[in-house]
């Protein structure tokens, strides 16, 4: 288990202080698919970026199997590494332009496992396949890629170590409904084949009821609702979650 | 303005004979909004900058028209379209950052613009910017005047260019995908500023790719699918009771968790 | 990229220069019609003619000579310069933009002293320190010039270092050196080619600045500065012996200058 306890994180500038998350808690469990849903702004990148080991919480811990996971020890940790992989929120800026699709997707397998050329090009070849990726598009570069393709590409990268912990940043903003409702039955897929826990942020409140296992509401910071989903949206209980569900035109 | 009248629209690209809008006809009159609703390559950007007239003539070839009470659109020359365009019709991109300054506060622009198109005095324009903000659903007026624009959030920025246009009277206002980046809390408030321009008088012309968006802000829903009509009629009635299967999977992505999925697994 | 540079008319006009001072460079001992260094007294100041194209300077030694040897003594020291530059400045300013605060500010804090100083005047001291010779003049040129590149890789290296593609290579294990070697470096390459580009002709320009200096270089060196410098004296009887020399500096700068900013139009139409 990825458990995040009490997390707070405080940004300094001058004279100012900003607290991006207060006091949050989370629980990543493996065969579970947590939604955390929240304004921009709220801190949930923050947290997932905490959870990830991205950044060092100002105070509270990360554990991984009662391993701390904080920037230092997830730089230095090949394992940590491999098992904990984040796909980013914008899939174009976060593939180097100059790298084509296979060795994007490479990149992880080359860093972080030792697997010889021909294991390697399997994966990847085998990665491609699961995201219905052309294998004509290997030698292409990111500019050349549509939106769903790039984050696809983008998952590919995240899949290639097989980690146990999975954190996709708003997987599907600024992509089209459809694209977005392909990529979110994708990722549930993945969930189901394999186990990872996996957590995934978001703005989009239809998505996060569509998706969830488990949904968490954020807040200005602070964790406001976490609590086992299973289709009826008036589980919520937070009037800020009620008014979440309320804005949703289906609900309305 | 009465009327923006559009009749068998066609746009393509020069060197290319497949058409990126085809024969396109709608109507749109003071008060109502319309609605362009399809996938990024649809066509309905393009339809927007061919009635902007944005459209640069060396490398597309535009034919039909479209006429704004009875003047012609289409190939206007460029002198004449500014005469147009910031006063009568004004325009919210789908980034909005990039239509204001980033090094001059909000509340110099909009005065700035007033000053440019209206002949209020001070107090005046004062009184107006702070109204129309006020409608536009930004409370903390004082604060939104005095922030430089990468101080807001794309929300705040998207209603204060509807504040813009509602201080300026613009009669026509063309949104393109206003609240594609906006979570749901934001994008009704966004739609709900477009519902009161409407109620005073203007004429929204509203491009999205998000049903629920749409149907907020009600009207005549023209859905298309690379560059011709899937389906047209009532907004709310297309999303009750969708005909074609593209429109159907259109409504299904708007509302994902409505549909059966929890039920399945 | 390569086939829109070649479109531009001021990038061809500029590789054309560059081009031509190359060829001067490399094939002056085959150009020459005579040793650049061999005097003749009995032919001071002789007009063209067949067997001296453009004549001979004040001790007799054929002018074409001394201009296709004096582009190997400007390219000779501008490329081992900027040789020298590159690596300093890629290594320096990677190290600055990816290995934290403290290396960063000592670097900046370096650079912005070196920079407050005119460049002349840091490679006049080196040169005052080191004494003449080839190997002093690189030396005084590139650490006069070192830290303008530094400053400039860091700048642009801490831009890309911003973006989500970094981010994501260390969440795939990238290391530091992997890091700064096969996604620094590719993704800021072009703006540093700009760089190097107008930073040659800058080193041209103060190569023939030392040379007109009488700094540097042995005097009888084949150099267009110091062959400028010599024909002051001769601006009222034979003004085209300042000419020579002068056009020669000006094709040399001009050509990696306009290929230089050719260059980065290119990259900017792109971005």
């Amino acid at each position: 288990m990825l458990i995040a306890e009490h997390v707070t994180k405080t940004y300094r500038n001058g004279k100012s202080e900003t607290t991006a998350v207060k006091d949050a808690s989370l629980s990543l469990i493996p065969g579970e698919l947590t939604v955390l849903v929240g304004q921009s702004g709220c801190g949930k990148t923050t947290l997932s970026r905490i959870l990830a080991g991205i950044i060092p919480p100002t105070s509270g811990s990360v554990l991984l199997d009662g391993q701390s996971v904080v920037p230092p020890a997830r730089r230095k940790n090949r394992r940590l590494n491999a098992e904990i992989q984040v796909v980013l929120q914008d899939a174009g800026s976060a593939l180097d332009p100059h790298f084509s699709v296979y060795r994007s997707i490479a990149e992880p397998i080359r860093n972080l496992l030792r697997l010889s050329k021909a294991e390697e090009k399997a994966r990847v070849t085998s990665l491609m396949e699961r995201l219905r990726l052309p294998s004509a598009l290997a030698d292409r570069r990111p500019g050349e890629l549509s939106g769903g393709q790039l984050k696809r590409v983008c998952i590919a990268r995240a899949l290639a170590t097989a980690p146990r912990y999975l954190i996709f940043d708003e997987a599907t903003s600024g992509l089209d409904v459809l694209v977005k409702e392909s990529i979110l039955d994708l990722i549930r897929e993945l969930h189901r084949e394999t186990g990872a826990a996996t957590l995934m942020i978001t703005h989009d409140m239809d998505a996060a009821l569509y998706m969830a296992d488990r949904i968490a509401v954020m807040l200005r910071g602070e964790i406001v609702e976490n609590r086992p989903y299973t289709g009826d949206p008036g589980c919520l209980e937070h009037p800020w979650s009620r008014r979440l569900v309320e804005q949703m035109e289906p609900y309305a | 303005m009465r009327e923006l009248k559009v009749s068998e629209l066609s746009v393509s690209l020069k060197d290319k004979g497949q058409p990126l809008v085809d024969k396109l006809s709608f109507r749109l009159g003071a008060g109502e909004s319309l609605i362009l609703l399809g996938q990024s390559g649809c066509g309905k950007t393009m339809t927007c900058r061919a009635v902007m007239g944005l459209l640069e003539k060396s490398r597309f070839r535009v034919s039909g028209s479209a006429s704004l009470d009875g003047g012609e659109l289409l190939g206007m020359p460029e002198k004449h379209r500014a005469g147009i365009y910031g006063k009568k019709v004004a325009f919210v991109p789908q980034n909005p950052m990039t239509a204001l300054d980033p090094s001059v506060s909000i509340g110099r622009q909009m005065d700035e613009t007033l000053h440019l198109h209206t002949k209020l005095n001070r107090a005046q324009r004062q009184a107006r910017i702070r109204a129309s903000l006020l409608e536009a659903g930004l409370e903390e007026t004082e604060r939104v005047c005095h922030s430089r624009p990468n101080m807001l959030s794309g929300g705040m920025i998207q209603r204060v260019l509807i504040a813009l246009a509602l201080s300026t009277g613009a009669e026509l206002v063309i949104a393109d995908e206003p609240t594609t980046a906006l979570d749901v809390v934001l994008r009704n408030e966004t739609v709900d500023a477009f519902v009161r321009l409407r109620a005073k008088g203007a004429a929204v012309l509203f491009v999205t790719h998000d049903f629920a968006a749409a149907r907020r802000l009600g009207g005549e829903v023209l859905v298309m699918r690379e560059g011709t009509l899937v389906e047209r009629g009532d907004v709310r009635e297309v999303w009750a009771s969708p005909e074609k299967e593209y429109t159907k999977a259109l409504v299904r992505a708007s509302a994902l968790s409505k549909g059966a999925r929890h039920a399945d697994r | 990229m390569a086939k829109r540079l070649f479109r531009n008319p001021q990038a061809i006009l500029g590789l054309a220069l560059i081009l031509i001072v190359l060829l001067a460079a490399l094939l002056s001992p085959l150009l020459a019609p005579h040793d650049p260094n061999a005097t003749d007294l009995t032919k001071r100041y002789l007009a063209p003619c067949p067997e001296y194209p453009l004549g001979a300077d004040e001790l007799g030694r054929c002018e074409l000579s001394r201009l296709l040897y004096g582009a190997r003594a400007s390219l000779g020291i501008s490329f081992p310069v900027l040789l020298i530059l590159a690596v300093l400045g890629l290594f320096l300013g990677a190290l600055g933009a990816c290995c934290g605060r403290v290396p960063d500010q000592i670097l900046t804090f370096v650079c912005d002293t070196f920079i407050s100083f005119p460049q002349l005047v840091i490679a006049i001291a080196v040169i005052g320190i080191l004494g003449t010779g080839v190997r002093s003049v690189i030396l005084a040129i590139v650490v006069a010039m070192w830290a303008w590149f530094a400053r400039m890789v860091r700048s642009y290296a801490a831009l890309e270092m911003g973006k989500d593609y970094i981010l994501a290579a260390r969440l795939s294990g990238c290391g530091t050196g992997k890091l700064i070697l096969l996604h620094l470096i590719p993704n800021i390459l072009p703006q540093f080619l700009v760089y190097l580009s107008t930073g040659v002709a800058s080193s041209i320009l103060m190569v023939s600045g030392f040379a007109f200096l009488g700094l540097g270089l042995p005097p009888e060196t084949a150099e267009w500065g110091g062959m400028l410098s010599s024909a002051r004296g001769m601006i009222y009887t034979h003004p085209e012996m300042l000419v020579y020399p002068g056009v020669c500096i000006l094709i040399a700068a001009a050509g990696f200058n306009l290929f230089g900013e050719a260059l980065r139009d290119v990259l900017e139409g792109e971005g």
